[in-house]
């Protein structure tokens, strides 16, 4: 419900916060007039748009959608997994340069997996254990990517 | 520009190999519901980039190529299309296949888009020298002008309306600056992170934007598993049958392809415009008795929209090639590819013998990939629906990974997967409530070469911008550019104006 409502001012909102950024750190870090000229030019431009967008969300001539057929509102469990999905990346991120790729990515595969409903664990063993496979001979032995193998590091 | 195309040939000849592997690889996941060409692209662009440039992008080509017409298969069959624009097939060919011609449906979308990408590739091969050309004569103003004039057409064509789109396009133009000042050499919001002075990372950026927010949107959307029970018998004759008949059809042929093509060189409109506008012309030109077919299983309708489907590759890619500028979200894909091999992107593309080449190699592997559709889409047609049952709930962890380990592969660096997966949000909000992906992309990748081109201009001009106001190509150019940005509310006003004149306060409001 929050979200509904919150959710078409995300955009815009952040659209003003970052150019709003941009220019004042051109401004206060006291940059050549021509940098400053062209963050304000950019800025502005992108920040009278934005005001556009949020005046019309506020008159409620912009429904905010991409289309115009109606939509079924989405199950909470829907936004569970979303969210949930996109944790797990975040933290995939933060944990390859400690634990390393192999332990990383069979972790979140087998976790993402069992989040999106798959039940069977020789399916779960089997994706999770071949895309391992597939990274560490395909792209790090043979094509040489220098993913951190973290804690299995002289092991792998 | 003959020694080009020539050498553009030579040089297909040398990777013609991959043309049918990506075909295949693009029907496979074209037929898949819910992966779209931009986002398959996207998850790729690592072997992409991995290959020489000439192989990379004839094999990206391909891959577009292929997904075209693969989105096709569950539409036909299953009335599940593989992504939007599949959705006239969908809604014409399910109700063919229900009445006993599934498989005539399915060799008309197949020829169809044959004919259609064979006509797109030979306007590509035809306006993109002419329009190469006339871009040769650009100067720094111009392109500045050119630059906004693409992202003024994404903003004009885009379903959010144009304010969202500019907005859009500003907000990557000014994302662009991030790193070190090209003129001065200080930071430009970095936050402070040594992984951002060498500039915002282009690839993350494109794989977030357009792969993982598309996965993120499969996700919101539930992912659910087709059974196999919905499986029905396609024979290769009828295939073949539907494919004869296509010629049947010779005007809807015609208009489709011109349709798919014009849409395709406007930046940003797409294969989707393209199909529904395409469906829409069918509609309208059909005789009275052909009328009465369309929804309950019309041929016209269903090779309106493949054909415009297919045209519309050919289409988009003539703005890649002459002035730098995607028509599409596949083809912003093809931009980052040239950008990352060192080509020169932009109007002097065709005039360098490397650049001259490469767009030759894939304007003429657009006509050995229509060949190969007819050939491969016939065949595949006859089974590749049934990839629409692939348990997607298995491929979208595999897909989490491909992705993180693309955004690694440009600088390896760890921070770029974070780069990733935020703009992955950035996308998905996008996409939920109408805005471009495609426009802040676009500023993303031509940010750079407004600034470089703005500065050189005003330096040349003594720090003033009356450089801008004086070609005659110049103040056309601005012609055109107001011209976009106008035309839209001038026609509204015009519009309300006279339901105002008539009296109609309702219509005069909308």
């Amino acid at each position: 419900m929050l979200l509904s409502r919150l959710g078409p001012l995300i955009i815009p909102l952040s659209v003003i916060g970052y150019s709003g950024y941009m220019v004042a750190e051109q401004y206060l870090g006291s940059y050549r007039e021509t940098s400053q000229n062209y963050a304000l030019l950019l800025g502005g431009l992108a920040i009278l748009c934005a005001l556009i967008v949020l005046a019309r969300l506020a008159m409620g001539s912009d429904a905010g959608e991409t289309d115009e057929l109606p939509h079924e509102p989405v199950p909470r469990w829907h936004y569970v997994q979303l969210i949930a999905i996109v944790a797990m990346m975040a933290l995939a991120v933060l944990l390859i340069p400690v634990i390393g790729y192999a332990i990383t990515f069979f972790v979140m595969l087998v976790a993402a997996l069992l989040l999106l409903g798959v039940r069977s664990v020789p399916a779960i063993l089997a994706i999770s254990v071949g895309m391992v496979a597939v990274v560490h001979f395909g792209l790090v032995k043979e094509l040489q990517l220098p993913l951190p193998a973290g804690i299995l590091e002289g092991i792998l | 520009m003959m020694n080009g195309a020539y050498d553009g040939l030579l040089m297909l000849l040398s990777v013609v190999w991959v043309v049918p592997i990506g075909v295949f690889i693009g029907m496979t996941f074209g037929a898949v519901p819910g992966l779209n060409k931009s986002g398959m692209l996207a998850i790729l662009l690592p072997v992409l980039l991995a290959m020489p440039p000439e192989m990379g992008l004839v094999f990206a080509m391909s891959l577009y190529a292929g997904g075209e017409v693969g989105n096709a298969f569950p539409a036909v069959v299953l009335n599940i299309p593989g992504d939007a624009s599949a959705a006239v097939t969908a809604l014409e060919g399910y109700q063919m296949t229900l009445r006993g011609d599934g498989a005539k449906a399915l060799g008309m979308c197949v020829m169809g888009s044959t004919i259609g990408a064979v006509l797109g590739g030979l306007a590509s091969l035809v306006a993109a020298p002419t329009l190469g050309a006339v871009a040769l004569r650009f100067s720094y103003p111009e392109i500045c002008i050119i630059v906004l004039f693409g992202l003024a057409a994404i903003a004009q064509v885009s379903s959010g309306g144009l304010a969202k789109g500019l907005m859009m396009g500003f907000a990557g133009m000014l994302l662009s600056t991030t790193g070190t000042d090209p003129m001065w050499g200080t930071f430009r919001g970095t936050f402070g992170s040594i992984y951002l002075f060498d500039g915002l990372p282009i690839i993350p950026c494109l794989i977030g934007l357009l792969g993982f927010s598309e996965l993120l949107k499969m996700i919101e959307g539930g992912i659910t598993v087709n059974r196999v029970s919905q499986a029905r018998e396609v024979g290769l004759k009828g295939v073949i049958n539907g494919m004869r008949d296509t010629f049947r059809y010779p005007f809807d042929l015609l208009r489709s392809s011109l349709t798919g093509i014009i849409i395709g060189i406007v930046p940003g409109a797409g294969g989707t415009v393209s199909t529904f506008l395409s469906y829409q012309q069918a509609l309208s030109w059909a005789s009275p008795e052909a009328k009465k077919q369309f929804g309950k299983g019309s041929p016209n309708g269903l090779i309106a929209g493949d054909t415009a489907n297919n045209a519309d590759v050919g289409g988009s890619i003539v703005p890649l090639i002459t002035l730098g500028i995607p028509g599409s979200s596949a083809a912003a894909v093809l931009l980052v590819i040239m950008a990352y091999h060192g080509l020169e992107v932009g109007p002097r593309l065709l005039s360098t013998a490397e650049g001259a080449s490469v767009a030759y190699a894939i304007i003429w592997s657009q006509f050995v990939s229509a060949g190969l559709l007819v050939v491969m889409g016939g065949l595949l047609a006859t089974f590749a629906y049934r990839l629409a049952f692939l348990p997607v709930n298995t491929m979208v962890p595999v897909i989490m990974v491909a992705a993180l380990i693309g955004s690694f592969s440009q600088n390896q660096y760890i921070f770029d997967m974070g780069v990733m997966v935020v703009f992955g949000i950035i996308g998905f909000f996008m996409k939920s409530y109408g805005y471009p992906p495609i426009a802040l992309l676009l500023g993303i990748i031509l940010g750079p070469m407004f600034e470089e081109n703005l500065l050189r201009t005003l330096r040349l001009g003594g720090g003033t911008p009356e450089l801008f106001f004086e070609r005659p190509l110049t103040l056309f150019l601005w012609f055109l550019l107001f011209l976009t940005l106008g035309a839209r509310p001038a026609l509204q006003l015009l519009r309300n104006y006279r339901n105002r004149r008539i009296g109609d306060p309702v219509k005069a409001q909308q």
